[in-house]
Formats: C-alpha cells, structure tokens, sequence
C-alpha cells in the first residue's frame, strides 16, 4: 500500500457516506404526473381509467409511456410483451409486487425479489423494480400518494 | 506496437472475454448488478503493460466482441458497458500516469467504483432509471471491494511485466538487474 491509497480509500468512504445521507435525507420524488396512453389486462378485464380503490397501487413504465395505475387488491398475473418478443410475467397481490419472470439476459428484476407496501421504506431500490434491458420500471405507489396523482390527472 | 505486444494484446482480449463469461455462467451476479468484474484486472495489468492507447482499444474490443458473443448486441446493454468502461478506465488512467504513487489496489478500487458509477450515470440519463441514492451507496461499497480484490491480483501479476514498465512504475526491486533476452 502506498501514501495516496489512503487518500483513495478515504474518499471512496465519503462518497458512500454522502450517498447514505442524501438517501436517508430525501425522500423518493413524488410522482411526476404522466398521462397513462397503455393498458394492461387483469383477469380478462382491461384495467383503464379510474381504477377500484386500495391501499396501494402499482405503476407500470416502459420506455416513455406510462400504463395506468394497477390497483394492488388482489393476486393476479400481468404480461407485458413488447414488439421484440421481450416478455416480463409480474404477479401482483395484496400491497405486494415481484416480476416473476423475464426473458431479459441478466434476470436482475427477477432477483429484485418481491415488493411490498411494508418494504419500500427498507429495500434498496425503494419502491423500484427495473428490468433495463426492456426499459420497463414497476413503481408501488401508496394510496394517497395515487389519489393525488389521478385528481391531478 | 511491436509482434510481442500485439500477441499479448490478443491474449488479454481472450482472457477478458473468457473471464466474462465464466462470471457469468457461474451466476456471480447476485441480482442488483452486482459481479466481481475480473476483467477489470486485466485491463489494469494492461495499464502498466502497453501504456494509455492499446488499453483503451482493448477495452472497446473486449465491450464489443462481449456483446457479440455473449448475446447484447442491443443499444442498452452495449451503452451501459461503455459507460461503465471508458469512466472506469478514465479513473485508472488518471490514477496510474497522472497522481502516480498509487499502488495497483488503490487503482483498482476506483476502476470498480468508477465503473458501477458510470454504468449508473448512463442508466439514469440515458434510459431513466430512478435515482436512488442508497442502492448508489451499495454500488460504490461493491465496486470497491471488487475493485480491491482485482487490484491486489495485479499486485501478485505485477512480477510479469517487462523490466523497464516495472521500473517505470516503481514495482522493480533494488537489486535486480535487466533481463537480457
């Protein structure tokens, strides 16, 4: 080890401790409000519109279009596919959300594990799932934060 | 660059491309893109082996043919792979031949930081991902521990290089004398 290594080591710490701090210190950005433009099928119904009222709810991005709000009340599967064959299967329930399968080359967002209104304040990628090799982003969004975002709407 | 070199040049790329694809058959990402990143170690032996230029080009040769062979021959993942090593590469060529006195660790250690933030910046501002600050924090943590481990392999590979680069960079002992062959 020489002189300046020190001096390396000591600044790659303060970066983590900027990095801590600024994450305990903000909290995610709230919602940018989006027209929703796709919608997905739950249980052969189309979820569009205004959707059934819960505790949370789950808001699907794929590139730069927004699908509308899933309402987290139930389990039900959702399949995205897009024009390449990408595919990702996410299955939902109560306040919880995991991307059970993908056909993306690294599986990242399959080992993300599964999301829950409960978790999002601990989980490393907060109130994320992303798979970005389809540019898709799954976010859970609490409830009053959504009746906010569709009002806005 | 003389035959020597070039026959090198083309050894590293194939190790790099091996080492890639043993991390990635042997599942050593964890999910988060996570992964111990070995080829790293080799650019970085690269670094004090051909200088600034051919390791660049090993670099951009080893990102391609990766995407080529191993599937990801698509503009996100080529992008994030750039971005991660034309930044990391940026901070072990500052490090190596401009700050200097940095042991090979300490030069690894920001080759994976730089790394995983590269790879990031681009994920952010290219293809929107949130901006997370703790799982940044955990990237940094993980790059420079692989980066430590990678970098300490070169330190151990170091009795490789060409006497004169050894010289150069201060990892020749006192008494040894120049190899005549």
């Amino acid at each position: 080890m020489k002189r300046r290594d020190f001096w390396v080591f000591t600044a790659i710490m303060g970066l983590v401790l900027v990095l801590l701090i600024l994450g305990r210190a903000l909290k995610p950005a709230p919602v940018e409000k989006a027209r929703p433009t796709l919608s997905v099928t739950l249980a052969g119904e189309e979820v569009s519109g205004q959707p059934e009222a819960a505790n949370s709810y789950l808001r699907i991005k794929q590139g730069e279009a927004y699908y509308h709000l899933v309402p987290l009340n139930k389990p039900g599967e959702i399949v995205i596919h897009q024009e390449h064959g990408q595919e990702n299967v996410i299955h939902i329930d109560k306040d919880s959300v995991v991307m059970h399968a993908a056909n993306c080359p690294n599986h990242d967002c399959v080992r993300m594990g599964r999301m829950t209104l409960q978790n999002i304040e601990t989980r490393v990628n907060q109130r994320w799932i992303t798979c970005l090799p389809h540019q898709l982003s799954l976010e859970l969004i609490p409830g009053d934060e959504a009746q906010r975002l569709m009002e806005g709407l | 660059m003389n035959t020597r070199n070039l026959a090198l040049s083309g050894l590293f790329v194939a190790i790099m491309l091996i080492l890639g694809y043993l991390e990635k058959v042997l599942s050593l990402g964890w999910g988060y893109g996570i992964k111990l990143g070995l080829s790293n170690c080799v650019l970085l032996l690269c670094l004090y082996w051909f200088g600034v230029g051919n390791s660049l080009l090993l670099m951009v040769a080893k990102v391609f043919l990766a995407a080529l062979l191993f599937g990801g021959l698509n503009a996100i993942t080529l992008s994030l792979s750039l971005g991660g090593g034309i930044l990391s590469m940026a901070g072990m060529i500052l490090l190596v031949f401009v700050v200097k006195d940095v042991s090979p660790v300490g030069a690894g250690m920001v080759g994976g930081v730089l790394h995983n933030v590269g790879q990031l910046l681009v994920a952010i501002l290219l293809h929107r991902f949130p901006v997370l600050y703790t799982y940044m924090a955990l990237l940094v943590v993980i790059g420079a521990v692989m980066g430590a481990i990678t970098g300490s392999l070169v330190l151990r590979l170091k009795h490789f290089l060409p006497y004169e680069r050894r010289q150069r960079f201060g990892f020749a002992g006192k008494k040894e004398a120049p190899r005549t062959s």
